[in-house]
């Protein structure tokens, strides 16, 4: 019999540069999100879970974790993305073997805008010598998916128009504005608005009034093996029931939060689950903002959670009652994951 | 899940021999050739496995940062990617739960664990886990994993009157054993002497005190209870996790001594015993394969996991106790001090462990048949400790 998984608590800050030491902003930011949970204090937090990346920092993010109170607990660091830190996280607390977690994901994103180390991401054999760095490889997925004619040019650059005034006008993501110079000359569907950001998210098998129900992955690697280049396709994949087992994420929701590296991935991401071109109008998709329009890099995934279960907490006759996250990261959003919530008794 | 439970599965498992350099294998091969290896013992199909988490610390050694990108590319169930998980040298446990948490909460069926390093990939082992410190503080003073479990092994000398001969037997006992193991990187034994009168690193850690700087790779094949073959039939029944701070001062306040006594890991030790119902570990544990990058990482590790009093790990192994033969062995495969791949470390104890429990680990199999197994990983300088238990 698996424990139900909710949403107890969160917080999160999202700025061009942190004010402060990255240390004292996780600080507040854990804080906060355990304040909102309900708890007394960070003790009664089973264990911590950190997604961050060691390269971004020059320092490994495991034996400095106690700057997010992992000290004197227990601990896990899934630093590949968001999603795949809160599966963790899930499956850990469905089976019993925990009852509160603690998710905190940081980024120092304004450093990707100055240098963009995820260059050593790549084979180093055969990609890295034929110049595939995130960007080129970002630009083919861009081309492939703008020649299948889905989204004109101009329906992207009102995509990216409106994520942006959607993130600066959320009064939770203060002072997201302006372009990284990085991204001059680059097409709006390939620019990305690197911020520094930190998240921190309470889950618990205690009943709270939103529910993380389903979680379902699916990836490919550095440049797809078979040559898919659209995450609408790797999302589709990720929600198809296997094993004749009905998957709760692959049922229309009510809210939709989709997040990618990049505009145009994003974009065409929705495409999973929305038929028409223009959803992306609709208030109840990226209501806040999307991915691409603030990346702190592989933990951003988890302002998409924090933004669905927040806008579900609210409740109330006529508010959504199910939401879709999906966290698509990498240079091409080859890494998705794909979480269902549903506020209870809905 | 009552205590004891099983929680999932080792359907599977594989390793490959350790070396100091493997020039002639990338980071993606080693993984291909392990996970080929581990679903072969399994005896599933390539399509059956529906999961994949790759155990990897620090990426520094390869220069490849989230290598995942990279080295799972048309490998078993690489479409299914759970995650990377990182917990320095204690990640494949780690990366083991997860996976056996997938599998029991039904959102997998068949979850490999994979995990390598390739050591001669960079001119020098200490800069690359450099990353360890904090660039501005830490990294202008020596503090490294050597000097560090110096400190440690200087500590338990003074408190508990031992001298280096007392540490040195470990050292003895485990390369004696890493004779008999194939995939073992030094397989040749070395005595009291030998080890007392090599080279000191960091007083009173020596050079025969320290694992090897390798290369090699694991997997593990993680599956439903339901699925095991009942005649190899091997099963997780708990594990437990415990975080300290990385800077020894952060601790030293009056009566922690975490990283000086081994009771950080036995926090760990005890949530683990606690979830696979174990009261008394010294009579419920048969074998235990503990990753001790240094001699007296083990003796601490032995206490810590209540194998042993404080105090009396050093004297009982002195006297001959936790070798092969005996009714408590302890790293029958030779341990991390005949190798140590970083990132694949924590994982070949589970896949020692499984060989143990199964009875097929050919020459290095320990005399008397055991049903309990512990498992036991530290990472970082001391600040990451997980710990497993496996039975029949």
């Amino acid at each position: 019999m698996l424990k139900p998984v909710c949403i107890a608590g969160a917080a999160s800050r999202v700025s061009p540069r942190l004010r402060g030491t990255l240390e004292s902003v996780i600080h507040a930011t854990v804080g906060q999100a355990v304040d909102a949970a309900g708890l007394r204090g960070v003790d009664e937090v089973d264990m911590v879970v950190t997604v961050a990346s060691d390269v971004l920092d020059g320092i490994m993010v495991p034996p400095r974790s106690e700057i997010a109170a992992s000290a004197g607990r227990q601990y896990l660091d899934v630093p590949s993305s968001a999603g795949h830190a809160i599966a963790a996280a899930t499956v850990l607390l469905e089976t019993g073997q925990l009852e509160r977690v603690l998710l905190v994901g940081w980024g120092e994103g304004h450093k990707l805008a100055d240098h963009d180390s995820r260059a050593i991401q790549a084979d180093p054999f055969h990609a890295r010598p034929l110049g595939a760095v995130p960007a080129a490889m970002a630009a083919l997925q861009a081309q492939r998916l703008l020649a299948e004619g889905r989204h004109s040019d101009d329906a992207l650059e009102a995509y990216v128009a409106l994520m942006h005034r959607r993130t600066a006008g959320d009064a939770t993501d203060p002072v997201v504005t302006g372009s990284p110079p990085a991204a001059r000359g680059v097409p709006q569907g390939l620019r990305t608005r690197w911020v520094d950001g930190v998240a921190a998210v309470v889950l618990t098998t205690a009943a709270h009034p939103v529910r993380l129900v389903d979680v379902a992955t699916a990836s490919r690697g550095y440049w797809p093996e078979d040559g898919e280049l659209d995450p609408a396709q790797w999302i589709r994949e990720a929600v198809r029931p296997h094993d004749t087992t009905p998957r709760p994420v692959a049922r229309a929701a009510d809210l939709l939060e989709v997040g990618a590296t990049t505009p145009v991935c994003e974009l065409h991401a929705i495409d999973a689950f929305r038929d028409d071109a223009m959803a992306f109008r609709d208030p109840a998709v990226n209501a806040s903002g999307g991915g691409a329009a603030a990346c702190f890099g592989p933990a951003t995934g988890l302002l998409r959670l924090i933004a669905a279960a927040t806008t579900l907490r609210a409740g109330g006759a006529g508010r959504p009652a199910s939401a879709t996250v999906a966290d698509l990261v990498g240079p091409i959003g080859q890494q998705v994951t794909v979480l269902r919530l549903e506020r209870s008794g809905a | 899940m009552s205590a004891g439970d099983p929680i999932a599965a080792v359907l599977g498992v594989a390793q490959l021999p350790m070396r100091t350099r493997q020039p002639q294998s990338t980071f993606a091969d080693l993984l291909g050739r392990v996970a080929q290896g581990a679903i072969a013992d399994a005896g599933v199909e390539p399509h059956e496995v529906d999961g994949m988490l790759l155990a990897q610390a620090p990426t520094t050694l390869l220069g490849v940062d989230e290598p995942q990108l990279w080295g799972l590319a048309g490998l078993p169930a690489s479409t299914r990617f759970l995650g990377r998980v990182h917990a320095a040298a204690a990640s494949g446990i780690a990366a083991f739960r997860v996976a056996c948490a997938h599998v029991a909460a039904g959102r997998a069926r068949r979850v490999l664990v994979l995990a390598a390093d390739l050591a001669d990939e960079v001119p020098n082992l200490a800069g690359a886990i450099g990353q360890l410190g904090d660039p501005f503080t830490e990294k202008q003073y020596p503090r490294t994993a050597i000097t560090a479990a110096a400190l440690q092994m200087a500590a338990y000398m003074a408190a508990h009157r031992a001298d280096e001969r007392d540490m040195a037997h470990v050292i003895v006992k485990n390369r004696a054993n890493g004779v008999d193991n194939e995939c073992a990187q030094l397989r040749k034994a070395v005595t009291l002497d030998e080890v007392v009168t090599s080279p000191p690193i960091a007083w009173p850690i020596k050079r025969l005190d320290s694992s090897p700087r390798t290369s090699g790779a694991a997997a593990v094949l993680v599956g439903a209870v339901r699925d095991a073959t009942p005649t190899r039939r091997v099963v997780a029944t708990g594990f437990g996790s415990h975080a300290c701070g990385r800077m020894i001062g952060a601790q030293m306040v009056p009566g922690h001594a975490g990283q000086f006594d081994g009771s950080d890991l036995a926090r760990a030790a005890h949530g683990a015993y606690a979830m696979a119902g174990v009261g008394d570990p010294a009579t419920a544990i048969d074998v235990a394969e503990v990753y001790a990058s240094f001699g007296i990482i083990e003796l601490l590790s032995i206490e810590g996991l209540r194998l042993a009093e404080p105090g009396e790990a050093a004297r009982r192994m002195a006297a001959g106790e936790f070798g092969r033969a005996s009714r408590l062995p302890v790293n029958p495969s030779g341990g991390a001090t005949c190798g140590s791949p970083v990132s694949a470390t924590a994982l070949i104890r589970i896949v020692e462990a499984t060989l143990q429990l199964r009875g097929e680990a050919g020459a290095r199999q320990v005399a008397r048949t055991p049903r309990r197994a512990v498992v036991a990983g530290i990472g970082g300088t001391f600040q990451l400790h997980e710990v497993g238990v496996l039975q029949t």
